[in-house]
């Protein structure tokens, strides 16, 4: 009897341990080992879920988190197949040089065709045009790096966030705010058919670029000094300040802008170009710095004399 | 030639009133006409604010610039094609595109690392493209059996050597810097105040002045060096002169609005075709008549596909090649 009790007691913990055993076994079969990151934003979501550590190289503007980025890099430009497919470190684990997977923001070089021929999966993540297609691209990173649960609570986090930023907006009938938004000092400019177009829109802003948007355009059109002075947007947002050392100083000494409302009420506000420019994790804080620009012009008595 | 002139400079004073009165804001006519009256005394002023920003700080030196790089440009490329004696020459032979280019480049790539400022553009422009020519002068024409096809050789491998830099810091950059640096190449007067003429407006004026000086130089040239030196024309000196004049004047236009093609080659050409061969001639008229054109080429630029804007460089292509096949066609070509 004691014999058939230790037996099935043997059973039953092997019989506890079976879940651990698979649910262990199928994490690490389709957690990458050896992940390339060709995308900022895919970069900043990797570590922010934990994957950080599959990560073997990243493009050359990827530069956040500030610590713990691999040191190989490659150009996002002019990607390399054949830097790509010998950049892993070979283990027991990983006893290739090709990655698991590779996320790109675009498709230079036809490198996602060349690379798929090489067995590599290759996945495709450009700018979202809104609030959900940026928290699908978190969680299918999550998916595909197997940190599924952590992509969900960072995604679900984000979505609360930028909720709680749209309803602590008062109502403003009456005045309407217009507002330009600045990618770069030639006046190229985002509608809001972009993800930051969007947030903007929920926000309840009115974007002066939005007449001038054209296919070709797609969602980032070019506009010119004399149409920013006409439109005389109430809040000037700068995407420029680190590339082109834009500022509210800079942006007042331009030909014609003096007087646009903006500038003379001192609602140019400058944003953090790589903040301003990814949806990832940190789409929070762009949410958080917009609805704070956003709430400050509202109650700018200068704007509404 | 008087007939050609008055015409020249009637449309030049078309020019500058397209200028000013046509763009993608709308203004009423009746307003820019009471307020350019108001500015010279008579009546007062008719624009709103916003308008008269529009009309004087956007409009207004954008123009003014344009003249002053149009006729820079275009008496550059006559005095070149005088000096070298080759139709194909225009102010950007001696490497000065390549040298602005290169130094433009350096600077936008600089400021996106947060180490650089905005204004180091034009300098770091105007350095680049004197530098190129200092150095395409110090290899092809300091000796004294340097010829003009030696300079122009040493300004290929200059030019050669100055891109290959500029596409190598290209590659190694951001696709934003990219971006940037090509909208610089493709030159606009979009960026343009009234503190960018005033910088540009001494170089520009003593620079037109020592060109169209040298027209009757340059037409004893057009026999032959050595005929023109028996004749008492110190070859070498007014080549280094014009040269030198030429140089500093297109450096400082392209460091303020960028690289604007086929100005210098084609008003020449046209004005030739008008008035004759003579220097003295060609040069005056193309001064005005390179102004007028840039005027007018930046007007349809601004207004086409408003509000962006079509690069400066294609609305001169693709209005100064027709006219000129147009021309080429109508009557015998010239030689230079």
């Amino acid at each position: 009897m004691f014999k058939s009790l230790r037996l099935t007691l043997a059973l039953f913990l092997s019989a506890l341990a079976i879940p651990l055993i698979v649910s262990s076994g199928a994490s690490a079969a389709t957690k990458p080992s050896c992940v390339v990151s060709l995308s900022p934003t895919a970069t900043e979501t990797l570590y922010a879920i934990g994957a950080g550590k599959q990560v073997q190289a990243v493009d050359t503007d990827s530069n956040y988190p500030k610590t713990g980025l691999p040191k190989k890099r490659i150009n996002a430009l002019d990607p390399s197949v054949e830097a790509i497919i010998g950049i892993c470190k070979t283990t027991s684990a990983h006893p290739s040089s090709k990655p698991n997977l590779v996320i790109i923001s675009y498709d230079a070089n036809d490198i996602k065709e060349k690379l798929t021929a090489q067995g590599i999966k290759v996945i495709e993540q450009d700018a979202p045009t809104n609030e959900a297609g940026a928290l699908f691209q978190i969680r299918q990173l999550g998916t595909l790096s197997g940190h599924l649960k952590k992509a969900d609570t960072l995604a679900a986090s984000i979505k609360t966030t930028i909720a709680a930023d749209v309803a602590s907006v008062p109502k403003h009938p009456g005045k309407t705010l217009t507002a330009y938004y600045e990618l770069d000092t030639t006046y190229y400019s985002l509608t809001s058919s972009t993800f930051v177009g969007s947030l903007l829109k929920e926000l309840g802003v009115v974007n002066i670029a939005d007449p001038k948007n054209t296919t070709a355009d797609a969602g980032y059109p070019q506009l010119s000094a004399e149409y920013i002075v006409s439109a005389n947007p109430k809040m000037i947002l700068l995407a420029d300040t680190i590339c082109c050392k834009a500022s509210a100083a800079t942006v007042a000494k331009r030909p014609g802008f003096s007087n646009v409302a903006a500038v003379k009420d001192g609602e140019v506000i400058g944003l953090n170009d790589d903040i301003a420019s990814r949806w990832g994790p940190r789409l929070s804080l762009l949410m958080n710095q917009l609805t704070a620009s956003v709430k400050g012009a509202l109650k700018n008595s200068k704007l509404w004399q | 030639m008087a007939i050609v002139a008055a015409v020249t400079f009637g449309a030049l004073l078309v020019a500058i009133v397209c200028g000013l009165v046509i763009g993608p804001t709308s203004i009423p006519t009746w307003r820019l006409v009471g307020e350019l009256f108001a500015h010279v005394g008579i009546g007062h002023n008719t624009l709103t604010p916003l308008q008269w920003d529009v009309v004087w700080q956007i409009r207004g030196p954008r123009m003014v610039i344009g003249l002053l790089a149009g006729s820079m440009l275009a008496v550059a490329g006559g005095t070149y094609q005088g000096v070298f004696r080759n139709p194909l020459a225009d102010p950007y032979l001696l490497g000065v595109a390549a040298g602005a280019g290169l130094g433009a480049t350096f600077a936008i790539i600089d400021i996106s690392h947060g180490v650089g400022t905005p204004t180091w553009t034009p300098l770091l422009a105007f350095v680049g493209a004197m530098g190129a020519v200092i150095v395409t002068w110090l290899i092809g024409g300091r000796s004294m059996r340097s010829n003009t096809a030696t300079l122009i050789l040493a300004g290929v491998a200059v030019a050669s050597l100055l891109t290959s830099a500029q596409t190598f810091l290209q590659q190694q950059s951001s696709a934003n810097s990219i971006t940037r640096v090509y909208i610089w190449l493709l030159g606009s007067l979009a960026s343009a105040g009234w503190g960018t003429v005033w910088l540009v407006f001494p170089y520009v004026i003593v620079c037109i002045i020592i060109c169209v000086g040298a027209g009757r130089a340059l037409d004893v040239m057009s026999v032959g060096e050595d005929e023109s030196r028996s004749l008492g024309v110190p070859v070498r000196r007014v080549r280094f002169v014009v040269i030198a004049a030429s140089s500093l004047g297109t450096a400082a236009i392209v460091s303020a609005v960028g690289l604007v093609g086929f100005v210098g080659i084609i008003v020449p050409h046209i004005v030739r075709l008008l008035v004759g061969t003579s220097y003295r001639r060609i040069l005056p008229i193309s001064v005005i008549f390179g102004a007028a054109f840039l005027v007018f080429a930046d007007t349809v630029a601004r207004t086409v596909i408003a509000p962006s804007e079509l690069p400066l460089g294609v609305v001169t292509a693709l209005i100064g090649a027709p006219v000129f096949v147009i021309i080429l066609s109508l009557r015998r070509p010239v030689a230079v």
